[in-house]
C-alpha cells in the first residue's frame, strides 16, 4: 500500500489516456437522465411562442469551446425547431464571433435567414456598461452596425426592437458563460431590472455556484458542462458531441474517484503520515 | 479510418500532441509548440483589439460622429501609465479613484436586488415543497454563517458544535466545487482528444 503514495503522475496520466480512447473507440451506451436544471431550460423555451426574440450572451472564449460549443449547438437547433429568432451578442470579445461559425451552418439547415430569422450585434466595447446601454437603446449600445459592421437598419429582425426589453419583443435570456462579465451581470442589469426571464449555459466546474440562483428562481435553469449539453442534445432529438462524450466523462468520473480513494488508502496505511 | 487532408487539421492535431508531450517531460517540441501558440495568439490579438475597440471609438465614433467626450476616459486611461514615472505617478490614482467610484456604484445599483433575492429564497416556506429539505438548507446556511463569526466565543458549546457543523458544510461545498472543477478540466481535455481521434484520424464517427 505504501507504494501507492509513490505513485508517479505519469502512471496516471496514461490511464486517463486509455480510458479517453477505450471510450471514444468502444461507446458504452450509458444511459443519459435529463436533470430538472436541463429540462426547466428546455421547457421555457419550448414554450415560448413562434416569432419571439431570446437575447443570447455569448460570453466565453475559445479556452471553454470543448464544453460550450456542443451546448451552444444544442440552444441554437432547439431555438430555429421553434421558430424563434436568436439575438447574439458578447460582453466578451471572441464570443460573439465562435457563436457565429457555431450557428451559421446550423441556421442554413433549417433554412433560417441572417437578418431575418436570427442576428449577431457582434461585441461592442463597455462589457456592463453596454449592456446598461442596451436594455434603454439597442441601436446606439450596438453602434448601429451588426457583428459584420452592416447597418442594423438593413435587417427586417430589427425592426420595432428598441431595447433589450420585454416591449421590444424579448422573451428570454440565455447566457452562455465562462466567467465574469457573464450571468450575474445579466441577472443585476437586465433580468432583475426588465423581468425578462433567464438560463444559463456554463462550464460543469460553475455548476456549483449558478446552482442558489436555479434554485432561488432567478436562473430558470441551467446547462451544465458537457454533461448538460448531452442532457439538451438527446432533449432537442440532435444527439452530437456532448452525447458521445459523455461515456468517456462518466469512465474518467470513476477514474478519479478510484484514484482519491486509492490514494487516501495508501495516505492512512502509511507509518510516515 | 480516414486521415485527414486538410493541412490545417493536420497543424491542430500535431499542435494538440506537441502540447501533450509535455505530461511526459519537458522537451524541445513542447516548447516549440508554446512558442508558436503564443506568437499567434498575440499576433491575432493585435489587430483585432485595434480593429474592436480603438478604430471604431476613435476613428468612428469620436472624430467620425463628434463624440468629443470619449477625450476623457481616453486621458484617463492614459493616465494609469503614469505610474511608471514616479514624479508623476500620482497622477494614477484619479483613473484608479474614478474606477473604484464606478465599481462601487455599480455594486451598490445592480447586485443588491439579486443579492436580496438569494436571502429571501433562504427562508423556510413551510407552504411548499419539501419542508425537511428546506430546514436542512436553513440550518446548513446559518452553519456556515456561524464559523464566520468571530465576534462571539466559540467556547460555548452552542457556538462551538454550529462552528465546526458550519465547518462541515463549507467543506462539502468546497469538495463538490473542486469535483466539478476536475471534471471540468478533464472535458477540456476529451475535447482535444475527441478532435484526434474523429478530425484527424477519422477513427470515430
Amino acid at each position: 500500500m505504501q507504494r501507492l503514495q509513490a505513485l508517479g503522475r505519469r502512471p496516471i496520466y496514461a490511464l486517463v489516456f486509455v480510458v479517453g480512447i477505450v471510450a471514444f473507440l468502444f461507446p458504452l451506451g450509458l444511459p443519459v437522465k435529463i436533470g430538472s436544471d436541463v429540462r426547466t431550460v428546455y421547457n421555457a423555451l419550448d414554450a415560448l411562442p413562434a416569432g419571439s426574440l431570446v437575447w443570447v450572451g455569448a460570453e466565453y472564449d475559445v479556452s471553454s469551446k470543448p464544453e460550450l460549443d456542443p451546448q451552444v449547438v444544442a440552444i441554437f437547433h432547439h431555438l430555429f425547431q421553434k421558430g424563434l429568432k436568436p439575438v447574439v451578442y458578447g460582453m466578451w470579445l471572441r464570443g460573439p464571433t465562435i457563436v457565429q461559425d457555431i450557428v451559421a451552418p446550423i441556421a442554413e439547415q433549417y433554412g433560417k435567414q441572417y437578418g431575418v430569422d436570427w442576428i449577431n450585434l457582434g461585441h461592442k466595447p463597455g462589457t456592463t456598461t453596454n449592456l446598461r446601454l442596451m436594455t434603454s437603446n439597442i441601436m446606439e449600445g450596438a453602434g448601429g452596425v451588426d457583428h459584420f459592421g452592416k447597418p442594423l437598419a438593413d435587417y427586417s429582425i430589427m425592426r420595432g426592437v428598441n431595447a433589450l426589453d420585454k416591449a421590444s419583443g424579448f422573451r428570454h435570456i440565455i447566457v452562455v458563460e465562462t466567467g465574469s462579465p457573464g450571468s450575474r451581470e445579466y441577472l443585476g442589469i437586465v433580468s432583475a431590472e426588465k423581468g425578462i426571464p433567464m438560463s444559463v449555459a456554463t462550464l460543469t466546474m460553475s455548476i456549483p455556484e449558478n446552482k442558489p440562483y436555479v434554485e432561488s428562481g432567478q436562473f430558470t435553469g441551467q446547462i451544465g458542462g458537457l454533461r448538460g449539453a448531452a442532457e439538451y442534445e438527446i432533449l432537442v432529438g440532435k444527439p452530437g458531441r456532448g452525447a458521445s462524450g459523455t461515456d468517456a466523462q462518466s469512465l474518467a468520473a470513476l477514474l478519479v474517484f478510484f484514484l482519491v480513494v486509492i490514494g487516501n488508502i495508501g495516505y492512512l496505511t502509511s507509518p510516515r503520515k | 479510418m480516414s486521415i485527414a487532408k486538410d493541412p490545417a487539421v493536420w497543424a491542430a492535431a500535431l499542435g494538440t500532441l506537441a502540447i501533450w508531450s509535455f505530461l511526459y517531460r519537458d522537451n524541445p517540441i513542447y516548447r516549440l509548440a508554446e512558442h508558436v501558440l503564443v506568437a499567434l495568439a498575440t499576433g491575432w490579438s493585435v489587430p483585432y483589439y485595434y480593429y474592436s475597440y480603438i478604430h471604431p471609438v476613435i476613428k468612428d465614433e469620436m472624430i467620425g460622429q463628434g463624440r468629443w467626450a470619449y477625450v476623457i476616459p481616453i486621458v484617463l486611461g492614459l493616465l494609469l501609465y503614469t505610474r511608471f514615472i514616479p514624479s508623476v505617478s500620482w497622477l494614477a490614482r484619479y483613473p484608479m479613484s474614478a474606477y473604484i467610484g464606478y465599481g462601487a456604484g455599480y455594486y451598490l445599483a445592480f447586485n443588491a436586488k439579486p443579492f436580496l433575492g438569494q436571502v429571501t429564497a433562504s427562508f423556510v416556506n413551510f407552504g411548499a415543497g419539501n419542508v425537511v429539505n428546506q430546514l436542512l438548507f436553513f440550518i446548513c446556511i446559518l452553519s456556515a454563517l456561524v464559523y464566520f463569526f468571530f465576534t462571539v466565543s466559540k467556547e460555548h458549546p452552542a457556538m462551538g458544535y454550529a462552528s465546526q457543523f458550519g465547518k462541515v458544510v463549507i467543506l462539502i461545498a468546497l469538495g463538490a466545487a473542486f469535483g466539478n472543477t476536475v471534471l471540468f478540466r478533464y472535458n477540456l481535455f476529451l475535447g482535444r482528444l475527441q478532435y484526434v481521434l474523429q478530425e484527424w484520424l477519422g477513427l470515430i464517427q
